[in-house]
């Protein structure tokens, strides 16, 4: 009697359990896409009317905490842009921008520079940030030169 | 003075030596407390002699028929996984069984609750940074990665212009929309 009394309540104890553990990974993967956040980036060349031109648009999905690399080829130069949000409170962010720059001078020029970088901004959810990985004139519109621009935004992912 | 039990035993086997044997003869037949002794050991010695020569090949046999057939009905048909039946001291199972509820619960809790975050970074006004992460990195990795798959492409990479150089202008500048714009627009 006691016997099937413990074989019917591990029966009862093993389904609830299957139950308990689908439900659980449901939880995990909603909490997932719950703080999962969509990092758009556009690239651009400013001011805009100047002789080079780019604008390319890129989107990545992560989480607070995980960071994001762009990677930006040139001719003399190699760019590995690691962006990572931190959450510090409700709505609100950290960004973390990492600049790895490899560049030569110019093209006769074999030595290969590196640079590195570190920057940190607190944001908000869905603000624009512009990250300047080489740097920036005191002029954004004197078209004789050009200024490579990252512009960020980062809002929550929404599931489909 | 009378020999011991085990003496009398030794005498009976005939693993004394004969010049104790002759001692023991002679106070035997001077004592009735040891006849009696010696008698009851005979007796005993008798009985054992008897059931060592009953016939017990056939109960042998009986038995190890028994064995084999056994063994040739698990060889034929084991039983199946699920009909076989485990014995857990009460106890055990009353503890597993509790233990099994608690995690259960524990787990729908965690997950369900208003305030949970996958990693969240929060700082204490002493300036110490917590830390917290509700799950192991590689799951978060696996599942990020099955999302992107979907919609985006895997690597991220910007091809800068051709026949254009680049150079540094100065630090990196991390910078908000409106501040570029007080700060760099003229």
């Amino acid at each position: 009697m006691m016997k099937h009394v413990l074989s019917y309540l591990f029966s009862v104890l093993a389904l609830f359990s299957a139950s308990a553990q689908e439900k659980s990974a449901d939880y995990a993967v909603q909490a997932i896409m719950d703080e999962a956040l969509k990092i758009n980036i556009t690239a651009r060349i400013l001011p805009s009317n100047s002789k080079v031109e780019l604008n390319v648009e890129k989107s990545k999905l992560t989480i607070p905490g995980r960071p994001v690399a762009v990677l930006i080829k040139g001719e003399n130069i190699l760019i590995n842009a690691i962006l990572t949000p931190y959450e510090s409170e409700a709505g609100k962010l950290t960004l973390v921008a990492q600049g790895q720059i490899w560049y030569s001078d110019s093209q006769a020029e074999k030595q290969i520079k590196y640079l590195s970088s570190l920057k940190s901004i607190p944001i908000s959810l869905g603000e624009k940030i512009f990250f300047f990985p080489l740097g920036v004139q005191d002029d954004l519109k004197a078209v004789d030169s050009f200024n490579l621009v990252l512009e960020i935004e980062i809002i929550p992912y929404k599931s489909p | 003075m009378c020999p011991e039990p085990q003496t009398l035993s030794a005498y009976i086997d005939g693993e004394v030596s004969a010049q104790w044997a002759k001692a023991i003869e002679t106070h035997i037949s001077a004592c009735s407390s040891c006849q009696k002794k010696l008698l009851s050991l005979q007796s005993i010695r008798d009985t054992l002699s008897r059931v060592e020569s009953l016939e017990y090949r056939g109960l042998m046999k009986k038995v190890w028929n028994r064995i084999r057939k056994y063994r040739q009905k698990a060889a034929v048909s084991p039983v199946p996984i699920f009909k076989r039946s485990l014995s857990v001291p009460l106890p055990i199972a009353a503890l597993a069984a509790v233990l099994i509820v608690l995690l259960g619960f524990s787990a729908v809790y965690y997950l369900a609750r208003g305030d949970f975050h996958m990693l969240k970074l929060t700082t204490e006004p002493s300036g110490i940074m917590e830390m917290r992460l509700a799950s192991p990195i590689e799951d978060l990795e696996v599942i990020l990665k099955s999302l992107e798959s979907h919609e985006f492409k895997k690597e991220t990479v910007i091809q800068l212009p051709t026949n254009s150089q680049f150079f540094i202008l100065g630090e990196p500048v991390l910078i908000r929309a409106d501040e570029l714009k007080g700060s760099y627009a003229r």
